[in-house]
């Protein structure tokens, strides 16, 4: 119990003079990782701390903990030291810089756009593609319209959620997924296993209707050889055939009848 | 109904896969043994002899096109039981392993217990089987018979024999609906659910007499999960209507006529 209450003073002790107690720390390398890169070395500060840079450029990818932790972040003046985001922009916040530039973000778009612009383009072209060959396959009867349907519904989602992207992070937000890709991929797979479980209803079926045609074609196939004469009809006397077999003391042939 | 067992018409249907060498005597002993019977063996995509075997000892041969398996095979003889007309069906395997020297024991239980059974069949277990079953197959046997016996509260001791003889009513189920392998376990509980009676006799087995053993070792933990899964799955299956209150005398294949339309419509629809 007291230690309890002892731990407890000292965290408060620790909390309420955070930054008195703040300390600083210097960034060394202009990597975007590593030791004393300035991703590094947010990572060791504590709450409150300054981190100093030097001149030049310091690369940083995720600004969360910066914010987290509100640390600051000073230049040797603003112009000499600049901070470039690198991890798509808003976690390094004016706010939290001292005389140091924030250069535009490193990929171009401000919004992070770039690979994501690319991943579309992607997106869009790949699931043209498809559409196309469903389209095609469809022209030339190799596929019946109700299975085009299905497949191009597919595609129809994964088009729609990879131009609107907004879409997609509110369904990741939705699922409680943090990575709005992983939730496209936990979705494709969702609709991957529901297509193939169709198929095996699909499958199903048609292994039950194909056996009911076996089925159907050997009885035509028999009565058509009884009518021709071909084979013992169907009720043909088996007992007067034994009778005969026990007169001759062995079985009677069929080729003995014809 | 009579007990006049010779008026009515019956049938021994033969599955055979390969089976040349031992249906021909299959059908001799059938026909020997009971000769009110008339023997149908379908031949389930043999590429050997099998069907000009049988055919040559005097049976009726419906050959399948391919191997549908034992399933699609024994629904095929109950097909064509039905559409013939026959009273009583009854399976014999192919392979020798039934003896036909008990049919005229089956068809008296079929018919002399005041009628109290639509299917009888052959058990293995209820004496000594008269060789020695291999062992997995007895445990096997053991687990079906235990949750068959609890599943139709009464006492069924080879859910696994196919040596089965059963009416009309039994004919008319079989050929609308029968499981497609390894059916023999389901089958039955498809007669409890629409509650037609079961009988059991006991009877003796040859050990098979050679090829094919429908279940080889591998095979065998597939078909305990497929079968109980079968029954399972069977417990909250809707059955149609007993087949009694459906008053269908007539085969649910289509009547020439029906097909004669199907086919004008086809044409139709083509031109």
């Amino acid at each position: 119990m007291r230690r309890w209450i002892g731990s407890l003073a000292l965290a408060i002790a620790l909390a309420l003079p955070a930054s008195a107690l703040a300390e600083t720390l210097r960034a060394t390398s202009h990597a975007e990782t590593g030791p004393g890169s300035l991703g590094e070395t947010i990572l060791e500060a504590g709450p409150g701390d300054t981190i100093e840079l030097g001149r030049g450029e310091y690369p940083l990818t995720e600004g969360d903990t910066l914010l987290a932790q509100d640390n600051t972040i000073r230049g040797a003046g603003d112009g000499v030291t600049s901070v470039l985001p690198t991890g798509g922009g808003e976690a390094v916040s004016p706010a939290n810089v001292e005389d140091a530039t924030i250069l535009p973000a490193a990929n171009g778009g401000g919004d992070g756009g770039a690979i994501e612009t690319k991943t579309q383009i992607f997106a869009v072209l790949g699931t043209l593609a498809i559409f196309l060959l469903i389209l095609e396959l469809v022209r030339r009867r190799r596929l019946v319209e109700r299975y085009a349907l299905l497949w191009m519904a597919a595609g129809l989602a994964l088009l729609v959620l990879s131009i609107w992207t907004d879409g997609l992070d509110v369904i990741a937000d939705g699922m409680g997924v943090e990575e709005p890709a992983n939730a496209i991929f936990i979705l494709a797979f969702g609709v991957a296993f529901l297509l193939l479980l169709n198929f095996s209803v699909a499958t199903s079926r048609l292994s039950e209707e194909t056996k009911i045609l076996a089925q159907e074609t050997a009885r035509l196939e028999q009565e058509l050889r009884a009518a021709r004469g071909e084979v013992p009809s169907p009720n043909g006397g088996s007992a007067a055939r034994v009778a005969e077999e026990a007169q001759h003391g062995g079985p009677v042939r069929a080729e003995d009848d014809a | 109904m009579s007990t006049n067992t010779e008026e009515l018409k019956k049938l021994a249907i033969v599955p055979a896969y390969n089976e040349a060498g031992m249906v021909g005597r299959v059908v001799r002993d059938v026909l020997r043994e009971a000769p009110d019977f008339d023997v149908l063996v379908i031949d389930d995509g043999s590429t050997d002899s099998t069907s000009a075997e049988a055919e040559a000892e005097g049976a009726v041969v419906i050959r399948h096109p391919y191997n549908l398996g034992i399933g699609g095979a024994v629904q095929s003889g109950y097909k064509y039981a039905l559409r013939q007309g026959y009273d009583v069906a009854v399976q014999v395997d192919g392979d020798g392993q039934h003896k036909p020297e008990y049919l005229p024991e089956l068809l008296r239980a079929l018919h002399t217990e005041g009628d109290e059974a639509d299917m009888v069949y052959g058990s293995r277990f209820r004496g000594d089987p008269g060789y020695k079953v291999p062992l997995g197959r007895r445990l096997g046997n053991l687990v079906f018979s235990v949750v068959l016996s609890a599943l139709t509260r009464q006492r069924i001791t080879d859910p696994t024999s196919g040596f089965r003889m059963t009416n009309r009513r039994g004919i008319e189920l079989f050929a609308r609906d029968y499981p497609h392998d390894y059916p023999e376990v389901e089958a039955l509980l498809m007669l409890h659910a629409h509650h037609l009676r079961i009988h059991e006799v006991q009877v003796r087995m040859n050990a098979r007499g050679f090829g094919r053993s429908s279940i080889d070792y591998p095979r065998s933990a597939y078909y305990m999960a497929k079968v109980l899964l079968a029954l399972f799955v069977g417990l909250f299956r809707r059955r149609p209507t007993p087949v009694e209150a459906t008053g269908e005398d007539e085969p649910r294949v289509e009547p020439p006529a029906t097909s004669a339309q199907a086919l004008a419509h086809g044409d139709r629809a083509r031109g």
